[in-house]
């Protein structure tokens, strides 16, 4: 029997998973000394300010309702030195995977035979739920329609495209090195949507001003970046081995946005859409596809 | 009582071939108004047009741009935007010029004319070099297209001053329908390959009719608007008429010529700017025409423009306007830069091996 059910690597988006299945906090320094930060929830006091530990956790699971029971987390800081340690050069013209050694000694180092679960970044899209552009709309084929105001330009999608490149352009080749090392499953959790009702958000993180002058994009448009990104991301993860987990369908409005009662702040979820996750998580495992 | 008699000086070949220079010549004489730096002007027409948007705006005229980069297009890319007030690209015939007024106007439903181009983008046949990277779907280019037609209308409704550059009579339009293309599709690219296109060399009448009811349409949303024509000197880069390319030429700058003037005669708010003649006249010297023998210098342009700005915005820069030129390049990379914004270029497949791919 290998030692843990599965791995976990990831950034902020695994906070909620660990916080609802796991008892990852006994195993980090307290945040109470340090200062309330008003941008952020409870749950991500600490995590902004590079106070979350930079090191791998035996964690139990504390859910009674999962057959898991231990999971070995690495979350990645800010500040941690994991960060956008690997990319794709060209090398006589092919792309090439360049793995920086602390992260292929890391992931050398991870137990094998058993499956990693990734919550590797995620909130990239979130830039584009601000209402700080000029009006705009694109074609995406997961969400119908384009804005009939006149004055929205429509904007080619090549275009779009090449913005989700840049973001990709860090999550691909992460992603592709943790498989290629590792040879082990490597399932990336999709991360949430962007919330229903975004204004009655109780956190504001980074963006407040932003916020306060512009609002928030239309929920059209914030909803096709996230499903954009989340297609092209799963399918050229598809090409690299790596499997893709979706939100489960329960935590969604029936528009496809995450339930405000689920959300933390403006960009992540809280503990309950971890435990619902969780659930999905090991389904996805035992499926083994 | 010889009439000739108390003529002013510009109304005398003498006087003008003794002048010091052609900007002494007051070759503008004449003119039915003039404008001020307040005035917005919305630019269209054969390649020759952009550069009298471009001088301009760097002269400190107010260029309307109705379409403008949004953020999320780079910069990097060529989109079409700035070359024109809105990105309809060249628009070299009078017929033209008309069926976009009409679709941005309402008064016929928008054209619509792509082709999957062998890259697998899609291209909007009626204005393919002006947004030369094309659309990933036909959807995006319909959307983009009914777009760029609301842009036009709030141009045309926007502006104060429309300055078109007649191009070409000679035009291709599409055999079913009859609307016109600015350059045959087949020219741009072997897929484009059809029977679908017709020759037609507009007359003048015609002609007439279609600037006539161009102009209607812009003052019936903009009763204040002024139009000012030009004639592009540019030479036609081949004709389908069975003739010599010279004479062909000849005969198209002629006809668009009296166009202007008809147009200018019929109403007051139409007057017509000599950058043709500027350029082609015996006064010039024929020191105007770049290598080829077509394009126009850098300093042909700088010579239009500077009497533009002095006789129609003497409050402008003539010092800015001339150093804008070409942003300081070589009169060659000036002229360069004319032939590489002609589709008509397209039409003679010599020169059109020397264009960069795409």
């Amino acid at each position: 029997m290998p030692e843990y059910d599965f791995v976990v690597v990831g950034h902020s988006h695994a906070v909620a998973f660990l916080d609802g299945v796991t008892d990852w906090r006994k195993h980090i320094a307290s945040t109470t000394h340090l200062p309330s930060d008003p941008r952020y929830s409870d749950a991500f006091q600490g995590w902004f300010s590079g106070a979350f530990p930079d090191e791998s956790l035996q964690l139990q699971v504390t859910e009674p309702g999962l057959r898991s029971r231990r999971i070995l987390a690495r979350l990645i800081p800010r500040t941690s030195a994991l960060n956008g340690a690997a990319e794709y050069v060209q090398h006589d013209g092919q792309p090439k995977l360049l793995i920086q050694t602390q992260f292929l000694d890391f992931l050398k180092g991870l137990p094998a035979n058993v499956p990693i679960v990734s919550f590797i970044r995620g909130n990239e899209h979130a830039r584009q739920m601000l209402g700080d552009l000029p009006r705009y709309d694109f074609l995406e084929p997961e969400v119908a329609g384009l804005d009939p105001a006149a004055d929205a330009v429509p904007i080619d999608t090549i275009f779009i495209d090449q913005v989700i490149d840049t973001w990709l352009s860090v999550t691909l080749p992460t992603l592709a090195a943790i498989r290629a090392v590792t040879g082990e499953r490597v399932i990336h959790i999709l991360p949430p949507p962007p919330r229903e009702n975004p204004q009655s958000a109780g956190y504001f993180e980074k963006v407040g001003a932003i916020v306060r002058e512009h609002g928030f994009a239309p929920d059209a448009i914030r909803l096709k970046w996230y499903r954009r990104y989340c297609r092209l991301l799963s399918m050229a993860l598809g090409l690299n081995g790596c499997e893709v987990l979706p939100p489960p369908t329960e935590t969604l409005t029936k528009d496809g946005f995450l339930k405000s009662t689920l959300a933390d702040g403006l960009t992540h979820a809280k503990l309950d859409y971890g435990k619902i996750l969780a659930r999905a998580i090991e389904e996805k495992i035992r499926s083994g596809k | 009582m010889n009439p000739y008699h108390g003529y002013p000086p510009p109304q005398f070949w003498r006087a003008n071939a003794d002048a010091a220079s052609l900007m002494d010549a007051d070759i503008d004489f004449g003119k039915k108004f003039s404008f001020s730096s307040d005035d917005k002007f919305a630019t269209a027409g054969s390649c020759f047009a952009q550069h009298f948007a471009r001088r301009l705006k760097g002269a400190g005229g107010s260029i309307l741009y109705s379409e403008v980069r949004h953020p999320l297009i780079p910069v990097s890319q060529d989109h079409g935007y700035e070359v024109f007030s809105a990105r309809y690209g060249n628009i070299y015939t009078a017929r033209q010029l008309r069926e976009m007024v009409d679709q941005a106007l309402g008064v016929r439903p928008a054209i619509e004319d792509f082709a999957i181009r062998r890259d697998g983008r899609v291209l909007d046949l009626l204005r393919p070099r002006a947004i030369p990277l094309g659309f990933s779907s036909e959807a995006e280019a319909r959307a983009d297209r009914a777009f760029h037609l609301r842009a036009v209308a709030d141009m045309l409704r926007q502006l104060n001053v429309f300055v078109f550059t007649l191009g070409l009579t000679e035009a291709w339009v599409n055999a079913a329908d009859g609307y016109c293309y600015p350059v045959l599709p087949s020219t741009l690219a072997a897929e484009f390959e059809s029977d679908g296109y017709r020759f037609v060399n507009f007359t003048i009448n015609q002609i007439v009719e279609d600037l006539q009811a161009a102009v209607e349409a812009l003052r019936n949303v903009n009763p204040l608007a002024r139009v000012l024509f030009t004639v592009s000197p540019v030479g036609l880069v081949a004709t389908a008429e069975p003739r010599n390319v010279v004479v062909s030429t000849a005969l198209s700058k002629s006809v668009l010529r009296v166009a202007a003037q008809e147009m200018t005669g019929r109403h007051a708010f139409v007057d017509y700017f000599p950058s043709y003649e500027i350029i082609t006249s015996p006064l010039s010297r024929a020191r105007f025409w770049a290598e080829g023998l077509r394009d126009v210098t850098s300093d042909g342009v700088d010579t239009v423009m500077q009497i533009f700005f002095k006789s129609r915005m003497p409050g402008t820069s003539q010092q800015q306007a001339q150093g804008e030129v070409g942003g300081g390049t070589a009169p060659e990379a000036l002229a360069a830069a004319i032939t590489e914004e002609c589709d008509e270029m397209f039409l003679d497949p010599s020169l059109r091996s020397r264009r960069p791919a795409g």
